[in-house]
């Protein structure tokens, strides 16, 4: 290790820039720390979007294996979130591709959801929500990954228009109005879905 | 302002990423115009419900 990687402290630090500057320097710990504080983030990402715990997963490892390759690219001092995120939506868009296809529709997060209810809740409002989920994933599944990734990064993720515009490499005014877009897509799609007539 | 281009505004207003004029504007629609207060409640309940079909946890075990 040189000197620089030997003086910043690898676990837990929360120093995400000094991790960033190690791992640049070559510190192999540095990196594994900042693929450890990232992971769970990166995953519910690459999820969000495909919603498959199988292609979550590879996408996940997948962008942490191209941003070591591309890691002395990065620019130390802005938030490394974004630019794993960026990887990670441009790996979806190769699988999608690769498939030529949307992907499968998945009643996994259903029954997860479903195991996440606690005994105080009210079994009625279960059937709703149960209900609820399943019409809005079928929705979501019929979108293309634009619209996919943009509501995933924000509705799921909750990142800020900012992040999101840095993510996605587009203007702020370019967040807005495409969010807009899927959400009124998507709620075109559960009327259909629904078989209620459409309204703007 | 219409009612259509409130609810053109809705997405972002959701999102607090409004400028505050554009906001307070909004929010004095919503107080008197029911449809477009239901659109909000509506797109509110969809958000919901999206992120409960797209969140995840895949346990300690894989993390």
């Amino acid at each position: 290790l040189n000197e620089s990687a030997r003086r910043i402290p690898c676990e837990g630090s929360g120093d995400e820039d000094a991790l960033v500057r190690s791992a640049q320097a070559g510190d192999p710990r540095a990196f594994a720390e900042l693929v450890r504080l990232h992971r769970r983030s990166v995953y519910r990402i690459c999820y969000g979007i495909t919603r498959r715990h199988e292609d979550a997963d590879d996408l996940a490892q997948e962008t942490f294996l191209r941003a070591h390759r591309a890691f002395s690219r990065f620019r130390a001092g802005e938030p490394l979130m974004p630019w794993l995120a960026r990887i990670a939506i441009n790996q979806a868009y190769s699988l999608f591709r690769h498939r030529k296809r949307r992907p499968e529709t998945s009643l996994e997060p259903l029954v997860e959801a479903g195991e996440q209810w606690g005994v105080d809740d009210d079994p009625a409002d279960h059937a709703v929500s149960a209900e609820s989920r399943r019409l809005v994933a079928a929705a979501f599944d019929r979108l293309g990954l634009e619209h996919r990734a943009v509501l995933a990064l924000r509705v799921e993720h909750e990142m800020s228009y900012e992040d999101i515009a840095r993510t996605l490499n587009v203007p702020i005014g370019t967040v807005m109005s495409r969010l807009a877009r899927a959400r009124a897509e998507l709620k075109k799609h559960l009327q259909s879905l629904r078989g209620e007539p459409e309204t703007s | 302002m219409t009612d259509s281009h409130v609810q053109d505004r809705l997405s972002a207003w959701l999102d607090g990423a409004l400028p505050l004029d554009v906001a307070n504007r909004v929010e004095q629609h919503l107080k008197s115009c029911p449809e477009c207060a239901a659109a909000r409640d509506a797109l509110a309940e969809q958000d919901r419900a999206l992120k409960a079909a797209l969140t995840h946890e895949p346990g300690d075990e894989y993390l």
